[in-house]
C-alpha cells in the first residue's frame, strides 16, 4: 500500500526551547508538535484542524524543512518511487525537496513582495532552480496566470494594484511554478472574503485534478477543511486527537474534543443548541499529566489523568484512528 | 427643541431610525463612497444583524450611527440617525457635536461599542480592571468601593473565572476570549439601551467563539437591550439575531427577518452568499462562485451596484434599482421584483 502515498510523517515531534536569562539557559520546551503520525495518499487531500496553538502550522512548516525537527521522521515519496526522510535531508537535498514540496500562505497579502511584479514574482522560482531560459519562463508565467483564471496583462502589475483574492491567485500561481506534488496550504482563505473564497476553493480544487496534486489543508474554518478533504485530522495540543475520512469523521466524531469542536461550528440559519467546553486551552509548555484533554473533558475516567492514551485504530477501511480511553 | 417634530411619529418600539444615510471619504482626490445612502431601524429588545463583505460599508455604518466618523476624510454628506434616549429625548446624533457632552453621555450611556480585536482595543498599560473602572468614573458618580465590587460583578457577570483575582491582570496576561469578554463587561458598565458588536468573534477560535455568542445570548435576554451585530460570518450571525440586513458596496440589497431570509433569498446576491458558503456536514460537491470582483470603492455605479457580477444581470439593472418591500417586512433592493419588469420584460 506504500506505493499510494506521498508523505508518510511518524511520530513528528518539534519542541522549541524556553531560554530565560543572559546565559540563555534552556528552562522548558514548549511542545509545539509532540508525536504525530499520519500518511498523505497521492493525488488527495488531508485537512489538519484545530485552534490556534494546537501545532498545525508548525506541522506544515516541518514538513517543508523549515524547522528542523526535534524527533521523528517524515518519509516523502518522490514521483519516481524514491523514499527520502525530509528530516535528514543536507542542504542540498533540502533545496532539491522545494522544487516538489511547495507552501500556499495565508495572508496574501504580506506574502508576497510589494517590490516584485507579478512576473517576477512567479518567475523567482524558475530562476533560482534555473528550469528555464528567459524566452520559456515568461511562456510558462502567462500559462501559469492562464491555470488560476488570471489575465496574461496582470504580469506587469504589481501586489498593491490587485485585490485580496488575485494576490491568493498569484500566491497559488507561484506555488505551482516549479510542477510540485504536494503543497501545504496553511489557511490559503481565511484572509479572504466570502465570496472570493468560494472562487479560490474551487481554483484549488481544479488544480489538483489537473495537476494530480496532494495537499495538506491547514485550517480553523472546519466546515471549508471538510469541504477540501478527503480526510481529517484533529489537533489538540500537539497531539492528534483523531483522524478519518471525512464523511467518517463528521458523522460519528469518537473523541469528546472533536464532538465539542464540531458543535461549535456555527450552521447557517439554524439556532442551535451550544455545547460550551469548559476552561481553556491548556499550556503548551506545560500540558497537563495523562490525556491533555482531561481537565476540560466531560466523560473522563481515572485513568485519564494518569497516561496519555496512544492513538488507537477503530475501523480499518475507513481509517479511523482516536486517541482516547474511552475507546480503549 | 427641535426634536419634537420627531415625537409625534415615532412608534414604541423603536430606539433608533437611519434614514438615507450617505459617507463619503476623500483620498488622494478621489471620492469614495462608503454608505450610499441607507435607511433601517433598530427595534427595542430586538437584534438586528448587519452582514456584508470587506468594503460592504458595515463598519463605517456603526461608527456613524455614534458620531465616530471623523478622521481619515469621512464625512457624512447627508442623512440622519434618530436615537431615542431612555429620557423619552429623540435627537439626531448626526446634528451632535461629536466632541460635545451630549454626545459623551449618549456614547457609553446610551449605546455602546465592542470592537473586533480585542488585545489592540484595550490599553495594554493599564490592567482591565482600572479600564472597565473608567466607564463608571465617566458616567457615574459613584465612590471607589463601591465602583469595585460592580466592576467584579460585571466580570462575573460575562463569566470570566475567578474575577476577584483577574481585575487586576493586564490584557496580555489574558487569552483572546477572556479580553473579549473584558470587552463586553466594559460595554455592558454602563447598562446601554443599544449594544453594537463590531465583529467581535473574528479573532477569536471556534469553541471561544462558541462561549461569546453564548453570553451575549444572556445578555440579549437578560439586559433587554438591543443588540446590532456587525460580521461577514452569515453562520453566526444567523444564530444570534431576530432580523438581518445583507450589505454589499455601501448599500443595502436585501432587509428581512433571519428565518425568510436563509429559507427564500430574494436578491441575488445573498442568493449566490448562501450557496458559497462550505456548510459543515452538507457533502456539496461544488461551490457557487460569484465570478469577478467586488468593484472598487471610487468607482461610480449609477445602477444596480452588484450588476457587474450578477448572472440575472439585465437592461434595466444600470439604473438605480427600486426598493421593494413583500409580505412581513422583507425588502430588497433589485429590480427583479419591480412591478415594471414585470410588465414589460427585459
Amino acid at each position: 500500500m506504500e506505493n499510494d502515498l506521498i508523505l508518510k510523517v511518524r511520530n513528528l515531534k518539534k519542541y522549541f526551547p524556553i531560554q530565560k536569562g543572559i546565559l540563555k539557559r534552556t528552562v522548558g520546551y514548549v511542545k509545539a508538535v509532540d508525536g504525530i503520525s499520519f500518511d498523505v495518499p497521492r493525488g488527495k487531500t488531508l485537512g489538519i484542524v484545530g485552534e490556534s496553538g494546537c501545532g498545525k502550522t508548525t506541522t506544515g512548516k516541518c514538513i517543508l524543512k523549515l524547522y528542523e525537527t526535534t524527533g521523528g521522521e517524515i518519509v516523502y515519496y518522490s514521483d519516481n518511487r524514491e523514499k527520502l526522510n525530509i528530516t535528514k535531508l543536507d542542504p542540498n537535498q533540502t533545496h532539491e525537496i522545494r522544487r516538489e514540496i511547495q507552501m500556499i500562505l495565508q495572508d496574501p497579502h504580506s506574502s508576497l513582495n510589494p517590490k516584485m511584479s507579478v512576473k517576477s514574482l512567479l518567475e523567482e522560482p524558475m530562476k533560482i532552480f534555473s528550469t528555464f531560459d528567459k524566452g520559456e519562463r515568461k511562456e510558462k508565467v502567462i500559462e501559469l496566470l492562464d491555470s488560476v483564471g488570471m489575465n496574461p496583462e496582470y504580469m506587469e502589475r504589481y501586489p498593491n494594484e490587485m485585490s485580496g483574492g488575485q494576490k491568493q491567485r498569484i500566491g497559488i500561481a507561484r506555488a505551482l511554478s516549479l510542477e510540485p506534488d504536494l503543497i501545504v496550504c496553511d489557511e490559503p482563505v481565511s484572509a479572504l472574503d466570502v465570496s472570493i473564497q468560494a472562487q479560490v476553493l474551487e481554483l484549488m480544487k481544479r488544480l489538483q485534478r489537473e495537476y494530480n496534486l496532494s495537499y495538506i489543508f491547514i485550517g480553523h474554518d472546519i466546515a471549508v477543511v471538510e469541504y477540501m478533504s478527503d480526510a481529517i485530522a484533529v489537533m489538540y495540543l500537539g497531539k492528534i486527537v483523531e483522524i478519518a475520512e471525512t464523511n467518517e469523521l463528521l458523522e460519528d466524531p469518537l473523541h469528546p474534543y472533536t464532538k465539542k469542536l464540531l458543535a461549535a461550528v456555527p450552521r447557517l440559519g439554524k439556532k442551535r443548541e451550544r455545547v460550551l467546553i469548559k476552561g481553556q486551552v491548556g499550556d503548551p509548555a506545560n500540558p497537563p499529566d495523562g490525556c491533555y484533554f482531561h481537565p476540560r473533558c466531560e466523560s473522563k475516567k481515572s485513568i485519564c489523568t494518569e497516561t496519555f492514551p496512544g492513538l488507537r485504530e477503530i475501523d480499518d477501511k475507513k481509517k479511523h484512528k482516536v486517541a482516547c480511553h474511552l475507546y480503549q | 427643541m427641535p426634536q419634537n417634530d420627531y415625537n409625534s411619529s415615532w412608534p414604541d418600539n423603536l430606539i433608533m431610525k437611519v434614514n438615507d444615510l450617505e459617507v463619503n471619504f476623500r483620498q488622494a482626490g478621489k471620492i469614495i463612497k462608503a454608505v450610499r445612502g441607507i435607511s433601517f431601524r433598530v427595534k427595542k429588545n430586538l437584534s438586528l444583524g448587519i452582514v456584508g463583505e470587506s468594503g460592504s460599508g458595515k463598519t463605517v455604518t456603526v461608527r456613524s450611527l455614534m458620531n465616530l466618523l471623523p478622521g481619515r476624510g469621512g464625512k457624512v454628506e447627508k442623512g440622519e440617525v434618530l436615537f431615542k434616549l431612555s429620557d423619552g429625548e429623540i435627537v439626531d446624533i448626526l446634528k451632535l457635536d461629536p466632541k460635545g457632552k451630549k454626545i459623551q453621555n449618549i456614547r457609553g450611556n446610551e449605546i455602546s461599542m465592542v470592537f473586533q480585536q480585542p488585545m489592540s482595543s484595550l490599553n495594554p498599560v493599564y490592567d482591565i480592571g482600572m479600564q472597565i473602572g473608567e466607564v463608571f468614573k465617566f458616567h457615574s458618580k459613584k465612590k471607589k468601593a463601591e465602583i469595585n465590587r460592580e466592576i467584579i460583578e460585571l466580570l462575573n457577570s460575562v463569566n470570566l473565572p475567578k474575577p476577584e483575582e483577574r481585575v487586576h491582570d493586564y490584557p496580555f496576561q489574558l487569552s483572546g476570549g477572556m479580553n473579549q469578554r473584558a470587552m463586553i463587561a466594559m460595554a455592558l458598565g454602563a447598562n446601554p439601551q443599544l449594544l453594537i458588536c463590531d465583529e467581535p468573534t473574528t479573532a477569536l477560535d471556534v469553541t471561544v467563539q462558541d462561549k461569546i455568542l453564548f453570553l451575549l445570548e444572556r445578555i440579549k435576554e437578560k439586559h433587554e437591550s438591543s443588540i446590532l451585530y456587525i460580521s461577514h460570518d452569515l453562520a453566526v450571525v444567523s444564530e444570534l439575531v431576530d432580523e438581518i440586513i445583507v450589505m454589499y458596496l455601501g448599500e443595502i440589497m436585501e432587509y428581512g427577518n433571519v428565518e425568510v431570509i436563509f429559507d427564500n433569498p430574494l436578491h441575488p446576491y445573498t442568493e449566490l452568499l448562501l450557496k458559497s458558503i462550505p456548510e459543515l456536514g452538507r457533502k456539496q460537491d461544488k461551490l457557487e462562485i460569484i465570478e469577478g470582483e467586488i468593484p472598487s470603492e471610487d468607482e461610480v455605479i449609477p445602477g444596480c451596484v452588484f450588476e457587474s457580477r450578477c448572472p440575472k444581470a439585465m437592461q434595466i439593472c444600470k439604473q438605480p434599482p427600486p426598493s421593494i418591500e413583500k409580505e412581513n417586512g422583507h425588502k430588497v433592493t433589485c429590480w427583479l421584483y419591480s412591478q415594471e419588469v414585470g410588465n414589460n420584460g427585459k
